[in-house]
């Protein structure tokens, strides 16, 4: 046992700093957007205040002994439920989903807060001994374990965050070491929901795709007809899911299978949102001169369009440092998983990674106009207390877990 | 098992990134162009709503100029597609009746922005405006209308395609004209429709203000129908006319012909457009001859009726033949004037010192802007006496070695008229704003009191003669005295004085006790007549009439003047009853003499010889001119024989020969002679 490390080899360096840059990206995008605006001229000043408070809870995180997170995954999950169902109860409704509570001045998300404690949930169940995430029943419960709060989340309902929710689940459920057939009886579901938006006749193909699967897998009768049961249902639960969800929400998904029905609704955001950053062309119009964030074409700018500010003002250039930073800190935490020396640590880390990556990829790709606009913020970026804290939370517990990898207990 | 696993996960990161890259490349770089267009289109820029331009109005509120307010419809050629150039098309032709192919050729063969229509009125336009197809766009377009097409048209000027004021009123006022564009920032929602107007980064369209004009509309019709018809008369290239109230200083009218239609100014050439009246500068030959005689009767240089040998119109000066188109013997000064004797003038003219001439033509006016509110305004030329040649003054004071605008001579005889002060002279009466506030008053602004009031009567009654008995009969009013002073001067062509063009002008004024109107008239290169007093005054002589049947506060209680046209009989009841009187009186019907002949007393082809024994030259040659009878004078001074005699019938082939003696002064009236 070693005492004394060089500092570089207790704290990461790279990955603290990208995401200190991000931070600061994001307060130069806020500040911009938000500085002539009537209503959001305050959304600065607040989250300079969440970025400070962030720091601090990434220290804290980084300094807590290795094992404190392990102890508190099953209360702080029971919390996140209790938070989840209370939202339902008592939230607040905001663009159309009720997911916040207001507490004072400031509101907080539970779904932020659940999806870190999904995440130590999820890994420190999967690294349970005898484990066999091959083994149906135990896919099946570390599957309910996800499922529980994104079912939750999809009452809000949030699509984007259960969307989130669902890959960091495959993520874990992938990096416990899962085989292809299992794989094949998490994924299938997901294809057969996919088909069915696109009518009848998809969903048939994709069907009889599924059973000429299950024919090349041989698995006994029981387990294939058991898995094809479950895609059939989620077909029709989906199409029963699709029915009951909000119209702005049905709208946002017809727009994105078809962008043209519908230019000036749900479409304007992502349509405005690429015309700005098409418009910063390769050097950016300069900070505070972006005319589309200025006259302030996309609503909201601050929160899920934040990267469209970028893209205007600092151009291809600063679009492209920003998508650089993040894929510093993806390949950082990759990094950081193999290393970890226990496989909770290294769950939780490609657990983070997952619920990163997919706020990342969605954000972005939103904002570029090739993913459906489905309000998710940009980690670090966006406007938002909870996002940031919670992120800088996960961050602080990576290092944790980075500090201590080489320790043995 | 972890390796692969990160392996594959890194694959995933990798195909993102490089995804996301090119997106960035393809939107950002690629086709920045077409997005940095779209950005600029449809970003609610602050809105700019024009304010319109203010109007100018006659002084009696006629509206000469105001601003029209037209669309102009765009179509961006880049953003269209072949069903949107259809349904534009099919839109546009049923609105304009124009056929389709038309929009369609037109937008096919366009680059970038293609204006399909141009100036729409609103009312058609309208409608057109609320249809929204992407690439479609219009704009409003003011234009300047003036009612009265070329009416005053070098006063008013005219507005570029900016409407900005290149002319006239439009470019001297065009700040007081140009209101303040309205400048409005809206708020919008996520639709982009507009929710409200931000109040405090918008300002208000203000509409410019009016200019009140102290043109009289009608003066202004009849002179330049005059002019105009005048030129055509008369031949010649160009006319101007002025007409001024002489107590203020006010421009009544302005005009030039060939004049021009300021909403198509760029079809007329710069010639028609320019306003000589100030632009101009010419000799102004004969009609400097009273401000000259002015000048020495303020300084008491000569007297009314002093004689002077005028050499029979020739007169050899410093090796300079200087000639009279009136040739007489001898004219009193006041004569020199009524025939404009330069024979004369330069006789009168070595009384004058360099100085005080150079001061008081300086004092008139001359050689210095009158300061009027129009623009491009010229000075004209006038020698300092030390550069005054053993000529100049000679030349001077007939006209010569001179250069002045027609504003500066109408100026001046204000002057003359008015009772000896100088006025500068204005044509903007007001500015009001468009709340109805007075922002600018002109009043009439005296410059400079250059001659007395007595020099002033004395003169002006001198150009009553002009008109009554002398060069400028032509100008005579049937209901009011007027006076004026004829003008011809030769065009200095290629440096030397042009025999066939001639500037003919008039200067006259009415009625001549309290003078109201001074009016200019030049025709320049006139081809019939070339003297002032056949070009120039015929001319004045119409508008005046014109004006005085048109406004009838001008010329209130019309009394028609009864001319006495035996000036013998006047002659020898002067000379019975000694030629005591300095002005001479012009009689209004039923004052008096109620027994005197009408004023023309040869109608048709016969009639009788009149009495011309004792009579100057220049009334026998009047009055035989008048009659159209052919004459031969011999001799010089009074008339002592006639080869008709007076009571005879005479036809209008009969030659009349006059013998005349100059000691016929001396001599007793010997009528059987």
């Amino acid at each position: 046992m070693q005492i004394n490390y060089k500092l570089q080899d207790r704290f990461d360096f790279v990955l603290f700093f990208s995401g200190i840059a991000l931070i600061i990206f994001g307060l130069a995008a806020i500040y911009s957007s938000t500085v002539n605006h009537p209503t959001a001229s305050g959304n600065f000043q607040r989250q300079i205040l969440f970025a400070a408070a962030s720091v601090v809870i990434l220290f804290v995180a980084y300094a807590l002994p290795a094992q404190t997170f392990k102890m508190f995954t099953l209360p702080t999950y029971g919390l996140s439920l209790f938070f989840l169902v209370a939202v339902l109860l008592v939230g607040k409704t905001v663009y159309g989903a009720k997911s916040w509570f207001g507490i004072g001045g400031f509101g907080f998300q539970p779904s932020e807060f659940a999806k870190f404690a999904t995440i130590l949930m999820l890994a420190n169940w999967l690294t349970y001994k005898n484990r066999d995430i091959n083994n149906f029943i135990d896919l099946t419960i570390a599957l309910a374990i996800g499922f529980i709060p994104i079912l939750l989340i999809l009452l809000e309902p949030d699509m984007g965050t259960a969307i989130v929710f669902s890959i960091v689940v495959l993520a874990l459920v992938f990096w416990s070491g899962i085989n292809l057939f299992g794989i094949f009886v998490v994924l299938s579901p997901a294809v057969v929901v996919f088909a069915s938006l696109f009518g009848v006749y998809p969903f048939i193909a994709v069907l009889l795709l599924i059973i000429a699967a299950l024919l090349f897998f041989r698995k006994d009768l029981f387990n294939s007809i058991t898995v094809f049961v479950i895609n059939l249902s989620a077909g029709f639960f989906f199409d029963y899911l699709f029915k009951i969800l909000k119209p702005h929400q049905q709208k946002r998904i017809e727009s994105f299978l078809d962008p043209s029905a519908d230019p000036l609704g749900s479409g304007y955001n992502a349509l405005q949102a690429k015309v700005a950053i098409g418009s910063g062309g390769l050097f950016g119009k300069g900070f505070l001169e972006g005319s589309q964030t200025q006259l302030r074409f996309i609503p909201q700018q601050w929160t899920d369009f934040i990267y469209c500010v970028i893209g205007e003002e600092f151009g291809f250039i600063g679009s492209i440092v920003v998508v650089i930073l993040f894929m510093i800190i993806f390949l950082r935490l990759l990094d950081i998983a193999t290393k970890a020396k226990d496989k909770f640590s290294s769950l939780v880390i490609v657990g983070f990674l997952a619920m990163l990556f997919s706020h990342f990829a969605i954000n972005v790709g939103m904002n570029l106009g090739i993913t459906p606009v489905v309000g998710l913020p940009l980690p670090f970026l966006s406007y938002g207390g909870s996002s940031l804290l919670v992120n800088m939370l996960m961050l602080g517990v990576v290092l944790n877990i980075y500090k201590n990898r080489k320790l043995h207990t | 098992m972890i390796n692969s696993r990160a392996l594959f996960l890194t694959g995933i990161l990798l195909i993102v990134f490089v995804t996301l890259v090119a997106k960035l490349f393809t939107i950002q770089i690629a086709k920045n162009e077409y997005y940095s267009l779209l950005a600029e289109k449809q970003q609610n820029k602050p809105v700019v709503v024009r304010a319109e331009r203010g109007l100018i109005k006659g002084l009696n509120g006629e509206v000469l100029s105001f601003t029209r307010d037209y669309i102009s419809f765009f179509v961006d050629t880049r953003m269209m597609n072949a069903k949107r150039v259809d349904s534009i098309a099919a839109l546009f032709s049923k609105v304009f009746n124009k056929p389709k192919f038309f929009y369609k050729k037109m937008i096919d063969e366009g680059v970038n922005n293609v204006c399909i229509e141009k100036k729409a009125p609103m009312e058609k336009a309208i409608e057109l405006k609320k249809i929204v197809i992407e690439g479609m766009f219009y704009q409003e377009d003011f234009s300047r209308v003036y009612p009265y097409g070329s009416l005053a048209s070098h006063v008013i000027g005219y507005v570029n395609k900016d409407i900005v004021g290149v002319e006239g009123i439009e470019k001297k006022y065009n700040k007081e004209l140009t209101g303040t564009d309205g400048y409005f920032v809206f708020e919008r929602d996520v639709l982009g429709r507009i929710v409200s107007v931000n109040e405090k980064l918008s300002s208000p369209t203000v509409s410019g203000n009016q200019i009140i004009l102290t043109i009289n509309k009608s003066y202004q019709k009849i002179l330049e129908e005059e002019l105009s018809a005048g030129l055509k008369k008369y031949g010649g290239e160009s006319a101007v006319g002025i007409i001024m109230n002489p107590n203020t200083g006010e421009i009544l009218a302005l005009a030039n012909s060939p004049d021009f239609d300021p909403a198509n100014y760029q079809l007329f050439s710069a010639e028609a457009r320019r306003n000589r009246a100030l632009t101009d500068t010419y000799e102004p030959g004969s009609t400097i001859k009273s401000i000259v005689l002015a000048i020495m009767l303020e300084k008491n240089l000569i007297k009314e009726d002093e004689v002077i040998d005028t050499e029979m119109g020739n007169y050899i000066y410093k090796n300079v033949k200087i000639s009279d188109s009136h040739p007489f013997a001898s004219l009193t000064v006041r004569e020199a004037l009524e025939q404009s004797s330069n024979v004369g003038m330069t006789k009168l003219s070595f009384r004058l010192n360099d100085d005080i001439l150079y001061k008081y033509l300086r004092d008139f006016g001359f050689s210095n802007a009158t300061q009027i509110d129009l623009p491009s305004e010229a000075e004209g030329l006038l020698k300092k006496p030390d550069r005054f040649s053993g000529l100049t003054k000679a030349f001077m004071s007939f006209g010569y070695e001179l250069s002045v605008t027609p504003l500066q001579i109408i100026s001046a005889y204000s002057a003359l008229v008015n009772g000896g002060t100088l006025h500068q002279p204005y044509i903007v009466s007001s500015v009001v704003s468009n709340t109805g506030n007075i922002l600018l008053e002109n009043k009439p602004k005296k410059i400079r009191t250059v001659i007395s009031k007595s020099t002033s009567d004395k003169i002006k009654d001198f150009m009553v003669g002009v008109v009554e008995q002398g060069t400028g009969t032509a100008a005579q009013l049937e209901d009011v005295i007027a006076g004026g002073k004829t003008g011809t001067s030769q065009r200095l062509m290629n440096n030397s004085y042009s025999s066939s063009h001639h500037n003919s002008s008039f200067v006259g004024f009415f009625p001549a006790d309290h003078p109201k109107i001074v009016a200019f008239i030049l025709v320049n290169a006139p081809q019939i007549g070339k003297y002032g007093g056949l070009v120039a005054a015929p001319i004045f002589q119409k508008v005046s009439k014109r004006m005085i049947e048109a406004d009838l506060n001008l010329v209130p209680s019309k009394k028609k003047i009864h001319r006495k046209e035996n000036f013998v009989e006047q002659l020898i009841a002067d000379l019975k009853t000694a030629p005591k009187k300095t002005t001479r009186s012009y009689l209004n019907v039923g004052e008096k003499n109620e027994n005197d002949q009408p004023r023309k007393f040869f109608n048709g082809n016969r009639t009788t010889m009149p009495n011309l024994m004792n009579k100057s030259i220049r009334d026998v040659v009047a009055q035989l001119n008048e009659l159209g009878l052919k004459y031969k004078v011999s001799g010089t001074g009074k008339v002592v024989w006639q080869s008709i005699e007076p009571g005879a019938n005479i036809y209008q082939d009969s030659i009349c020969i006059i013998k005349c003696d100059s000691s016929i002064k001396k001599a007793t009236t010997n009528s059987n002679l």
